[in-house]
């Protein structure tokens, strides 16, 4: 049944059609052509919302605790739970979403089954058990009489010091990361050897330039963990250099979010045209933008340090400017995207400026919910211009207009495109009829209500001097002016838009659940996997845009020139030195 | 990290016949709790600073004592949990805030009374004691300070805490919120009941059905590359007036008004 | 590579705008003299100040407020979980002239932010924190710590009130 399949551009032209048990014709669907493959997204997704479900409750508690609405637990658990939430969300549930649109993305666009079954057990696996050490270790934190608890945040930073099984476990979940990317460069390998000549498919293009990006940042947190870390948490070294280690998780700090985002970017350019109705405008711009990416997200990360001591000016000024630029992919995507959008619309017979957008397909909920999340992330995009500047971000740092941000970004960018997107895979993934399509319907304008709630409010306490990870909504010696609203009003807004966005979580994971348990298998579906060729195809682009090998170089020989010197002169005075003893957290 | 101490009575050497003072709830939040100690007849008593308390260094060991009026307390750092000090909450004595283990304090108590203390830094997190002077018992007994005071506001940690709203914002989230969530916790059950009644014969239906939604839609008239997408122009256009008058806007938050940072 | 005109009109707005953005920032640092915080304080060893040993370092001191001929130095420890000074005593200074901070920790991450205004660090162990302010006007600024440093981080607070100079004691020289 499965066929060699995949054009020069790895865009679907064919119509196949399979029989289903009661005799009629159906689709065929990618379960039909890769069903291993298949089964492998599917695990990863199923962990995924598994964790999301979690972390949503986790966030729920969170939100009622700090404004005083509602307190289940005292403020010292507080940071557990906000850890959990966290790893739970920011390292799981994008990490394991990834991995399951990856698997998809680049089978689908290359047309060919993963290589190695071991190697894909193999790290499947590596990425669970790291999780589940990770996660076990902070939930232990929660019960007196586990000896073991990692109630450290998501960004561990040393002194404060987790049980060692926590950081074995991030470290797992990142090689794990490592050997997917190698089976889809495996992938890749077999489709050229058969197809010497043609360009790379545009999936699978952007599956490895984020790839690659990953291996050239996540090597820092990896040093950060295996050398620095896992020893200091067992007692073989003594003491870690706080302002080192602190640099190599930035280093792979903000490279990460981009890992969380491309993903959304592989669904917005490569999805979202055919869910409207029309075609990708550019692909040569889908590729320059994912070049882009490769090269400049992480000789950026001294932009999260904007306010340490220990680093000098300069290598700030630098990665100001660089974060500037970084800007420009994510510029140019708003053009492709939202031109795609309209080309969809204007072919359904949509006319006027303006009017096409209400011609679009809003009631169907992988199409409002992956152009909702793109809404949303215009507006964080711009809190994070003001993030990436350099004085400006003073006002701002460490404030609660930070996770305001980041709730933007990966809180509805990824995470309700992901969302969005499940509810027209999994059918594709399993098989199965997408159940309860009424609440799917309504599940993303739910969660784009709940967070046009919080992360409004969250902002503004920001610019308030509101402290982001604290238990508490008020200080006995400290008063918050608000320069917009009110501070109570604030409080109210993040209650009620915490509280809905965890019902949209729950929607969602009904939605997903129904359609494990009730839809039947080989069924025919009412989505199809087929996406148009571009308006603009790949062979109008110079070939060297798909020269990986030298982008990668350039890429390097930028982290080399950004980090190169600040590193030689923070391990000039001693690798570990100065240096902090393990402060329990 | 709280303490107290209570100043034993008159008549109190001899021991039996006292039981615990009422603490007011003063060690509902202090974990290692665990009754007070009768070092009454000693002319002395030491009280460590900075002991496990469920799990960190941040109690007083032991968190209560009972003592006879004129006996001094001395306290000593352990040097653990960074640094601490000894403050009463009426103010009777305090310790300045150190953290070399070693150090010491005293005070010598001759008022009969619970005297409750408290490590400032540690509060919040249970560092709290008191020294009971003389035999003073539950129920009735005269305490040297009074009631409770007030906690801090930003505390509120401890065990038995009963989750209702502070205030009233909370109130009104949680009843907005409570509204909220049982409308769609409504809409969500009908619609589950809908779909779960409504399955056979739906499922049945779809199968019946000879044309397929899963075809793409035919567009009603096919529009190639040389189409100029003006709704995203004036988009993108009114995107760039929006973020460029927000940065403004920004620019005048940050740099007037208020102490800036200059290097 | 054929690339629609109107795209190219964003391209170029869109670096309009990323230079416009980089010029405001470097004006604010020019021009308002905006400055970050950078590598002047220098380091110090965590344990030194843990035990403190201030007279065993030659950029920190022991914590407190100092009116020297060169100005107003400010030192201030942030350790679990208190400002010293800032949190049992204000830390007071006179308004209209430059103050400098010099802040560290002996244990943990903290943060140092003077609330709902552009003054903050992050005050990192090994490291001294030094940067400058001038207060134009007298009155009080909450001190939040804004970096989690432990379960007690909710707790971390202090103040810094600005007095007349006539009013300004002078602190220890």
């Amino acid at each position: 049944m499965a066929t060699e399949h995949g054009s020069e551009t790895g865009f679907e032209t064919e119509q196949e059609y399979v029989e289903t048990e009661d005799g009629t014709r159906r689709r065929l669907a990618f379960v039909d052509r890769f069903p291993e493959a298949a089964r492998t997204a599917r695990i990863c997704l199923w962990i995924a919302f598994a964790a999301f479900g979690v972390g949503a409750l986790f966030g729920l508690i969170q939100a009622l605790h700090r404004t005083n609405t509602l307190r289940i637990i005292p403020s010292a658990d507080y940071y557990t739970i906000l850890t959990g939430h966290g790893v739970l969300l920011a390292l799981v549930f994008t990490t394991f979403g990834i991995a399951g649109l990856f698997h998809w993305a680049n089978t689908r666009s290359l047309g060919v089954s993963p290589t190695n079954r071991r190697l894909t057990q193999g790290w499947l696996w590596t990425m669970t058990i790291g999780t589940l050490l990770a996660a076990g270790t902070i939930v232990a934190g929660l019960f007196d009489a586990i000896p073991a608890s990692a109630d450290v945040l998501y960004t561990f930073y040393a002194p404060l010091e987790a049980h060692p099984l926590f950081y074995i476990g991030a470290a797992l979940l990142i090689v794990g990361s490592w050997g997917a990317g190698f089976d889809w460069f495996l992938q890749y390998r077999k489709w050229r050897s058969q197809n010497p000549d043609a360009r790379i498919p545009l999936q699978s293009f952007m599956v490895m330039t984020t790839m690659l990006m990953w291996y050239l940042s996540s090597a820092g947190v990896a040093i950060e963990v295996v050398f620095f870390l896992i020893p200091w948490s067992l007692g073989l070294i003594s003491q870690v250099d706080p302002l080192l280690t602190r640099t190599l998780f930035w280093y792979f700090g903000h490279p990460v979010v981009y890992f969380w985002l491309l993903p959304a970017y592989v669904v917005w350019y490569t999805v979202l045209p055919k869910l409207s109705g029309g075609r990708l405008f550019s692909d040569p711009l889908a590729r320059v933008t994912f070049v882009l990416f490769l090269l400049l997200s992480t000789p950026v990360g001294f932009h999260h340090q904007y306010t340490d001591p220990g680093i000098a000016s300069g290598y700030k000024l630098v990665a100001m400017t660089n974060t500037m630029f970084l800007l420009l992919p994510s510029l140019l995507t708003l053009f492709t995207v939202v031109a795609s959008m309209e080309h969809g619309a204007r072919q359904g017979g949509a006319r006027g400026y303006l009017a096409w957008l209400k011609d679009l397909p809003w009631e169907r909920p992988e199409f409002s919910g992956v152009a909702l999340a793109g809404i949303m992330f215009a507006a964080g995009g711009f809190s994070g211009m003001i993030n990436a500047g350099m004085n400006i971000n003073y006002l701002i740092h460490n404030t609660i207009w930070v996770p305001g941000h980041f709730h933007l970004t990966v809180g509805t960018a990824y995470a309700l495109t992901l969302m969005a997107i499940a509810y027209w895979l999994v059918p594709q993934l399993t098989g199965k009829r997408l159940q309860f399509r009424g609440l799917a319907a309504i599940q993303p304008f739910v969660w784009f209500v709940g967070m046009v709630l919080m992360s409004n409010a969250m902002h503004r306490g920001g610019l308030a001097g509101i402290p982001r990870r604290t238990a508490e909504p008020q200080y006995d010696q400290v008063t918050f002016d608000a320069v917009v609203g009110t501070v109570g009003e604030m409080r109210l807004q993040i209650a009620i838009g915490g509280t809905l966005l965890f019902l949209g979580a729950m929607m969602f994971l009904a939605v997903m659940a129904g359609t494990w348990a009730l839809g039947k298998p080989n069924s025919r579906l009412r989505v199809n996997g087929s996406i148009p060729e571009p308006l603009s195809g790949p062979e109008e682009s110079p070939r060297v845009l798909d020269n990986l090998k030298l982008w990668t170089a350039i890429a390097i020989a930028l982290v080399l020139l950004a980090y190169g010197i600040p590193l030689f002169d923070m391990v000039a005075d001693g690798l570990l030195s100065p240096g902090s003893l393990p402060v329990p957290a | 990290m709280k303490g107290a101490i209570v100043v034993g009575g008159s008549g109190g050497s001899g021991g039996g016949g006292v039981s615990e003072p009422d603490y007011d709830g003063w060690f509902d939040d202090v974990d290692n709790y665990d009754g007070t100690v009768d070092e009454r007849g000693n002319d002395e008593v030491t009280v460590q600073v900075g002991v496990d308390n469920g799990g960190q260094p941040y109690g007083f060991g032991p968190p209560a004592v009972r003592i006879d009026p004129g006996t001094t307390v001395v306290w000593e750092w352990t040097g653990r949990g960074g640094s601490h000090n000894v403050v009463a909450e009426d103010g009777s004595f305090e310790s300045e805030l150190v953290g070399e283990a070693g150090h010491t304090f005293s005070h010598t108590f001759e008022e009969e009374g619970v005297y409750k203390y408290v490590c400032i830094p540690h509060e919040a997190l249970g560092m709290k004691a008191a020294i009971v002077v003389g035999d003073i018992s539950g129920g009735g007994g005269g305490d040297g300070d009074g009631g409770e005071e007030a906690p801090a506001e930003g505390e509120t940690g401890g065990g038995g805490m009963i989750p209702v709203p502070s205030d009233f914002i909370g109130w009104f989230a949680l009843v907005i919120g409570g509204s909220l969530g049982v409308a769609v916790t409504t809409v969500l059950g009908a619609e589950s009941y809908a779909a779960y009644r409504d399955h056979a014969s739906e499922e049945q239906a779809y199968v019946g059905e000879q044309s397929t939604e899963a075809v793409d839609q035919e567009p009603v008239e096919e529009i190639g590359s040389e189409y100029d997408p003006i709704g995203t122009g004036a988009l993108v256009a009114g995107y760039f007036v929006l973020i460029a008058l927000l940065w403004v806007f920004m620019y005048f938050v940050e740099f007037i008004g208020g102490p800036t940072i200059t290097g | 590579m054929h690339v629609h005109r109107f795209e190219r009109l964003w391209f170029g707005a869109s670096l309009v705008l990323i230079v416009a953005f980089i010029g405001t920032i470097i004006y604010g640092a020019v021009g308002p003299g905006i400055a970050m915080v950078d590598d002047s304080g220098g380091t110090v060893e965590p344990s030194v100040i843990a035990d403190g040993n201030y007279e065993q370092t030659d950029n920190f001191r022991e914590p407190g407020v100092y009116d020297t001929e060169d100005g107003v130095d400010v030192y201030v420890v942030a350790r679990q979980y208190l400002f010293q000074p800032g949190t049992s005593e204000p830390i007071r200074v006179p308004a209209g002239e430059e103050i400098s901070f010099h802040v560290t920790s002996p244990d943990v991450t903290h943060g140092f932010n003077l609330a709902g205004t552009n003054v903050n660090t992050m005050v990192i162990p090994g490291q001294v924190a030094e940067f400058s302010v001038t207060f134009e006007e007298t009155g009080e600024h909450g001190i939040v710590c804004h970096e989690y440093c432990g379960s007690g981080h909710h707790t971390m607070e202090g103040k810094v009130v600005v007095v007349e100079q006539s009013e300004f004691e002078g602190g220890e020289n």
